[in-house]
């Protein structure tokens, strides 16, 4: 039903379908999504509705269209330790992991992407795109420019890209708009090395310039909540190395491993990793895995004494010491060739010394955009969650379902 | 790290991996049935999937890949 509020999703729907007569050939797939992602609570659930078109047209050339519809609702740590009142270092003292108060918000995120990539040569297709969305709060306009190069007989190919985003953060709190810009370039390298074996190396570099901080994150100073205040350059690097194997004619496997560094004191290193197999003619599954772990930002902490002359302070659990798992399963059923229907289901949890239950109510008794405290109800809540206990080590835990319909053109 | 440095890099490792490549194992079209195959293509498998690239960029604190479910504010 949301899908009818917006004209946008149905233009890109009707270019999708005008595309098809002019003459779409071979490898073209139209995907229709829904995807949830629900945190135990407190915390937030998404519901995200997803159409993508890739096509590829008889002269070779592909064109990419996708829009995204995301929901958010719920609530989200504050920054602000859990105490009952929090009245200075003493009470602070007492917390036994620094676990957070949370506050409710919602939000709405439209995001859309169109790409053309027309084969300029053989072996050359340049990759063009460009990406807009847009939130209650925040505006985000970006472009893509890049390359497919195959050599050696195509059994290298190499992925030159460059994107960069012009951001707009117009906070519904107090604090001023700001502008962020993000550059990305990347480069990635596949190598087929045999009939079964394809391996993969994609490095990477970021800027992000500008308003860095998170305008609904709070610092507690001695006794006084701030916003947080973030560098306003972040330059970081990452390198990422992956294994195909096939070593049979219905099963393959796939591992990759990502390490990624900045200068704001953040390593982090990602392990991932998948099996599919085709089962018969109809159904395709799919286990999958990842572990991700990441240092804190050199400015964290859960909070700051009085007098704190620091100039960057966060306690974003985000820029925390952690790690998660993910652990999830994709069934697929192949109708026919043309027509798969895909279902989704998988488990994220984060491992957060810095989190346990916490408490929907607000340091400010309102949450943090501004809108009023639903008082009462909000102190009720807050009851019920405090009962729920919490501590050292407790987890965040979300779990994702997502269901699609695809559309393969031969 | 200077700006110019940092754009020098990617160019110069491509052209030398590139170089690498050249001396491996050529495998030809008709020998490419199963890397063609499904259980091998990067489309069909969930760690290359945009949601999940916004999942993470939304949770953690590393940046998303270029390209790869970035874009928004990954606020709250």
């Amino acid at each position: 039903m949301r899908l009818q509020l917006n004209p946008g999703f149905w233009v890109l729907v009707a270019l999708g379908l005008l595309v098809r007569p002019i003459g779409v050939a071979a490898q073209s797939v139209i995907t229709a999504k829904k995807l949830r992602y629900q945190e135990t609570s407190p915390g937030i659930t998404v519901d995200e509705d997803l159409l993508e078109a890739q096509l590829q047209f008889d002269n070779e050339d592909q064109m990419s269209l996708s829009a995204t519809h995301d929901v958010v609702t719920g609530a989200s740590p504050t920054g602000i330790p859990s105490t009952d009142t929090v009245t200075g270092a003493s009470a602070l003292a007492s917390q036994p992991a620094g676990g957070q108060q949370f506050a409710d918000f919602s939000d709405e995120r439209w995001s859309y992407s169109i790409g053309y990539a027309p084969l300029l040569t053989r072996t050359f297709r340049l990759n063009t795109a460009l990406h807009y969305g847009t939130e209650q709060d925040y505006l985000s306009r970006g472009a893509t420019l890049g390359a497919t190069i195959e050599l050696n007989k195509k059994n290298t190919t190499l992925t030159p890209a460059v994107t960069m985003f012009w951001d707009r953060v117009m906070p519904s709190n107090a604090l001023p708009d700001g502008d962020k810009r993000l550059s990305m370039y990347s480069l990635g390298i596949a190598q087929v090395l045999d009939a079964e074996n394809l391996v993969t190396l994609e490095l990477g570099l970021v800027r992000s310039e500008g308003e860095l901080s998170d305008p609904y994150k709070l610092v507690l100073v001695g006794d006084a909540a701030l916003p947080e205040s973030r560098p306003d350059t972040r330059d970081g690097w990452s390198v990422q190395a992956g294994w195909r194997n096939a070593p049979f004619p219905h099963l393959a496997w796939n591992v990759a491993l990502r390490h990624y560094q900045d200068d704001w004191g953040i390593d982090s290193q990602t392990l991932s990793a998948g099996v599919l197999g085709e089962l018969g003619e109809h159904w395709l599954v799919e286990l999958f895995g990842r572990h991700y772990r990441q240092t804190a930002a050199d400015f964290f902490a859960r909070s700051y004494p009085a007098g704190d002359t620091s100039t960057y302070r966060t306690s974003d659990l985000r820029l925390s010491d952690f790690s998660a798992n993910t652990l999830g399963t994709t069934v697929t059923y192949k109708f026919n060739e043309s027509l798969w229907l895909e279902g989704s289901v998988a488990a994220y949890i984060q491992n957060n010394p810095a989190i346990t239950e916490g408490t929907t109510e607000s340091f400010f008794g309102g949450d943090l955009r501004g809108n009023e405290s639903e008082g009462d109800e909000s102190e009720s809540e807050s009851d019920e969650h405090e009962g729920g206990g919490g501590g050292a080590g407790a987890l965040l835990s979300a779990t994702v379902y997502s269901i699609a319909l695809k559309w393969r053109f031969f | 790290m200077s700006p110019l440095t940092r754009l020098l890099i990617l160019p110069s490792l491509a052209a030398l991996l590139a170089g690498c490549a050249a001396s491996l194992a050529r495998v030809e079209p008709w020998e490419r049935g199963r890397l063609a195959g499904d259980p091998m293509r990067a489309e069909t498998t969930a760690t290359e999937m945009k949601d999940w690239g916004h999942i993470y960029f939304s949770k953690e604190g590393t940046p998303a890949n270029a390209g790869g479910g970035g874009g928004g504010c990954g606020c709250n």
